[in-house]
């Protein structure tokens, strides 16, 4: 028998059925994710990514949300097929996820003690005084002073970044294989989220647990992830290691993300180079490649068929026609951004 | 003090109206340039339960001011009393002649309920009117000015909001002898109990308004405190206003029905006003014939019922239509 | 926090006299005499009618009968009935359980009934329940509550006699003092008056849990692996709660000040029932004592009701900001 990998999500697909048309919010995703691996999630807002980590831990409403396609395994069980019991059971103890605004994922009524300790009593077992005990430890292991007093406090009284602090407590509470992490600092200011960044790190030096980072922030995915999948229009473009990624990027898309990205290293003074045009409505996705009309390379294939998701070089994929064909690179650009 | 409460029904309200359709993005349509009116006006086009209700209010609206004219003729009046037919009509159930049967006087009920509406709506509409003159000049005050202003109002709004609502109703209105009683205090009864709330309601407007940045540049322009007000406060505080008043309606309605039922409203005049008739004094009338001839309570309370529903679906729709957020 | 409880009472006592001031005013600037009308048709000595007004203390100037009534309340002494002459103590401690009896009967419905509806509204959004829990709120609301009371008097009082030959029926009139004969009489009574309450209980019930859901921590509730019944009792419901427990508590203040309409269709003798009576009548020391024994219960359970709010939503009640980092 095949040794499973942690996680395997194969061209996975959501949509959701609404009065107003068909919301193609996740259209194609695959990845897989190992032990002890971090894979970050790219793409800009509307792209999908955070709806189809949702997806995984079917949080999504369903209706109006359907699973119109795809698989995705863990430990050889498809996440997507499991009874609601069994999916609840994996929920904040072997799969965890945070989100992105630490202000308003916190009941307002409840002490921090009472929510940190609601998932060891709920897949532990744990009674009261257990869980109280073990909420003392992890506040201390997320790095808040004076845990066994702040333990009974409530959470308006802790500042964005600590709360952040106790939503990743809450969510390693039970040693979870997976935490999944969307845009956990995104709602945080600048030296805050570098702190809940390394958090993070060290936490998982500890735990082993995989990370599944989802961002728009292409620095933060730099620093943290093994290897990257970025996604457009609900659909994942690209996927490969951080070094394929970054410095042999395939997809005119990924070109455009990196071009984006202002320097702090340049000598002369630049224009910045954004991506021209703005992404499509899921509703309306453009046939062929949901990327073309915004593509400069695009042609007339580009319009008609939808580019698979295909290695390009051994474990990279992308999924554009011409991607990998040797006389297929980027334009030199005049505006300021990553040299090809 | 109960603003909690307050804030928590208007939202209800605007959650729990029939005519709120859940959330979906708007369809892609090329986009005309229209005033803030005329797109309001389109957008109450469309809520088909607001149209209804519209329809049924102008029917009755219609019905009302031209009694004179189809009433009278068909059915006779509300108030005259054949005494020669009298004895031999009264009681009647429904039919050709009297679509709602008659009252234990030999009286078309129909054409009381038909009247009945003309006092129904005007105390309705003018009551809320004086409410909301009052109501609008104090939160104006108390709004703009702020500080002792501000309070002293505010504390004037509490002390009128602690007294029980009928009761003070009561109390006021029991007061003058029973020949000066009529229209016209109820009026003036119902407008003086109902401006706090619409004071409220506009102060907070104004607050929000007034430390918009719009403002703040008609101010760096020299603008005074009045042009300030009219041109720009005004127009945007005064949508929740709209709905609110709209939705008024409908209560003061009730109030008018309550006091006539309890003896205190309108009474008919055979010099002054011969036609008035009140709905809640046709339901306090037929009380004594609930046994033989419950219709001449039915129907006025469906009249009341069908009228203060339209109104309260209308101004649901206003809501809507003017996409006013009644939460702070 | 006693910061917030210190300002709502302050806030309470220039309400409580501005009250009682208006109150007095309107019953000073009577046009109709009420000793005369106590006299009724016979005509009266000069005499005997100035004693009568000195012995009310209507001959004094308003302030200073001010004054005395605000003196004799400090005691305990709401004077005289005119019509009766019997003491409004005694009237207005006769006939407040009543009111009181109607009252709790009354929210006990409302919060069975309407927070009941409210949940399964929201529970159940767009379906056939939550439909028909919009539609027969919104009637609720826009109807006469002494037409509803005459309808259900109708129904259960005279034509459910008649259907079943004058087995069943409920009673329609007044209250008896005894045991279950009594609690017969409070049903229908008790409906009406919860009627139009519940209606704006169930709604502030559906709207506030409708809103809650959408909040980021239940999202969070769910992402433990509580399941969904979990979710809603645990975390849903207590937020919700909140202004639903305050609407609630503010209601029966307002119950508990008489429900005239109601106490009047039903002969209900209750102190809304005395006071609209006595106003009727004339009878001012009634109407005021009443008056002012039904404000200060309103605004006692208002004041209650704030404070209540402060214990309930813990960021109220820890006011203090964050930690550092």
């Amino acid at each position: 028998m095949a040794e499973h990998k942690l996680l395997e999500v194969t061209d996975l697909r959501m949509h959701f059925f609404t009065r107003d048309g068909v919301v193609k919010a996740v259209d194609g995703v695959s990845y897989d994710l190992d032990r002890g691996e971090t894979l970050g999630v790219v793409g800009e807002s509307g792209s999908g990514k955070s709806v189809s980590a949702m997806t995984l831990m079917r949080l999504i409403p369903m209706p109006p949300g359907k699973i119109v396609g795809g698989e995705a395994m863990f430990r050889g069980n498809s996440l997507l097929t499991m009874s609601d019991r069994d999916m609840r059971d994996i929920r904040g103890n072997e799969i965890a996820m945070i989100f992105q605004d630490p202000m308003t994922s916190l009941n307002p009524v409840y002490r921090i003690g009472k929510q940190l300790g609601e998932p060891l009593r709920l897949h532990k077992g744990m009674n009261k005084k257990q869980a109280q005990e073990r909420a003392v430890e992890l506040l201390d292991l997320v790095g808040i002073p004076h845990a066994s007093s702040r333990v009974k406090d409530y959470p308006h009284q802790f500042s964005g970044g600590m709360r952040q602090r106790v939503m990743i407590a809450m969510a390693l509470a039970n040693d979870p294989d997976i935490l999944i992490a969307d845009e956990p600092t995104t709602a945080l200011d600048v030296t805050i989220q570098a702190q809940i960044i390394e958090l993070m790190e060290e936490l998982q030096q500890r735990t082993g647990a995989a990370i599944i980072m989802i961002t728009h922030d292409l620095g933060v995915v730099a620093d943290m992830a093994d290897r990257i999948l970025v996604m457009y229009a609900g659909r994942a473009v690209e996927y490969g290691t951080v070094d394929e990624v970054f410095y042999r990027p395939m997809h005119p898309y990924t070109w455009g993300l990196m071009d984006s990205l202002p320097r702090h290293d340049m000598t002369e003074k630049g224009e910045l180079c954004p991506i021209k045009g703005q992404p499509p409505s899921l509703i309306h996705v453009p046939a062929g490649c949901s990327f073309h009309p915004r593509c400069p390379y695009a042609k007339e294939r580009c319009r008609i068929e939808e580019p698979p998701l295909r290695a390009v070089e051994g474990s990279h994929l992308a999924a554009c026609h011409f991607a990998g064909d040797s006389d297929f690179s980027r334009d030199e650009l005049e505006c300021a951004g990553v040299s090809a | 003090m109960s603003d909690v409460t307050d804030d928590a029904k208007l939202l209800s309200d605007a959650e729990n109206s029939p005519t709120t359709a859940p959330e979906t993005p708007e369809p892609l349509k090329p986009q005309v340039t229209r005033t803030l009116w005329g797109d309001a006006w389109y957008r109450l086009r469309r809520n088909k339960l607001a149209l209804v209700a519209l329809t049924w209010l102008l029917i009755v609206i219609v019905a009302a001011v031209t009694a004179d004219l189809w009433v009278i003729p068909l059915y006779g009046p509300p108030n005259y009393i054949n005494t020669q037919t009298a004895a031999a009509d009264r009681l009647e159930p429904p039919s050709i002649h009297h679509p709602m049967g008659t009252d234990d006087l030999g009286r078309d009920v129909f054409s009381r309920v038909v009247y009945g509406a003309r006092i129904s709506l005007t105390v309705g509409v003018a009551a809320v009117l004086v409410s909301v003159v009052i109501g609008l000049l104090l939160g104006a005050l108390s709004g703009y000015y702020g500080k002792f202003v501000d309070t002293t109002i505010m504390r004037i709004a509490d002390i009128f909001l602690a007294f029980p609502y009928i009761l003070f109703a009561i109390l006021l209105l029991s007061v003058l002898p029973p020949s000066e009683r009529g229209m016209f205090p109820v009026i003036v009864t119902i407008g003086v109990l109902g401006w706090p709330s619409i004071a409220r309601v506009f102060r907070s407007s104004i607050l929000s308004v007034k430390e918009a940045d719009y403002v703040e540049a008609g101010r760096a322009v020299g603008a005074s405190d009045a042009r300030l007000m009219a041109r720009h406060i005004l127009p945007n505080a005064v949508a929740p206003i709209i709905v609110y008043a709209t939705m008024s309606i409908g209560g003061a309605i009730l109030t008018e029905a309550a006091l006539s039922f309890l003896g205190l409203g309108v009474q008919a005049d055979p010099v002054k006003a011969p036609n008035a008739v009140s709905w809640g004094r046709m339901i306090s009338d037929g009380q004594n014939y609930l046994m033989s001839n419950p219709g001449l309570i039915v129907w006025p309370g469906l009249a009341i019922l069908t009228t203060v529903l339209a109104f309260t679906l209308l101004g649901d729709g206003v809501r809507d239509a003017l996409d006013v957020k009644m939460k702070d | 926090m006693l910061q917030y409880i210190g300002r709502r009472v302050l806030q309470f006592i220039p309400v409580f006299f501005g009250v009682t001031l208006i109150l007095f005013f309107i019953t000073t600037i009577l046009p109709g005499d009420p000793i005369k009308m106590r006299a009724g048709e016979k005509s009266m000595s000069p005499a005997v009618y100035q004693q009568l007004r000195h012995d009310y203390g209507f001959d004094q100037p308003w302030y200073k009968q001010y004054i005395n009534y605000l003196e004799a309340l400090a005691h305990g002494d709401l004077g005289t009935s005119i019509s009766t002459g019997r003491p409004v103590n005694e009237i207005i401690a006769e006939s407040y359980p009543y009111t009181v009896e109607l009252a709790f009967a009354a929210i006990v419905i409302e919060i069975i009934v309407g927070v009941g509806v409210g949940i399964v509204a929201a529970v159940k959004r767009y379906s056939v329940w939550d439909v028909m829990a919009t539609l027969s709120t919104s009637i609720l609301v826009a109807l006469p509550v002494f037409w509803l009371g005459i309808m259900l008097q109708y129904i259960f009082g005279i034509w459910l006699k008649g259907a079943t030959n004058g087995n069943f029926y409920l009673p329609v009139s007044g209250a008896s003092g005894d045991g279950f004969s009594s609690f017969a009489h409070l049903i229908l009574p008790a409906i009406t008056l919860a009627s139009v309450s519940t209606a704006y209980a169930a709604r502030i019930m559906r709207s506030q849990l409708l809103e809650v859901n959408n909040q980021d921590y239940i999202r969070t509730a769910h992402a433990k692996g509580l399941s969904p019944s979990g979710v809603l009792r645990k975390h849903a419901l207590k937020n919700a709660l909140i202004p639903v427990v305050t609407f609630i508590g503010l209601d029966l203040g307002a119950m508990l000040s008489g429900a005239v309409l109601t106490e009047t269709v039903f002969n209900w003798p209750g102190i809304g029932f005395t006071i609209a009576r006595a106003a009727f009548a004339l009878d001012y020391p009634v109407v005021f004592g009443g008056t002012v024994i039904v404000l200060f219960a309103v605004m006692f359970i208002n004041l209650l009701v704030d404070i209540s709010y402060a214990f309930l939503d813990p960021r109220i009640r820890y006011g203090g900001g964050s930690a550092g980092e």
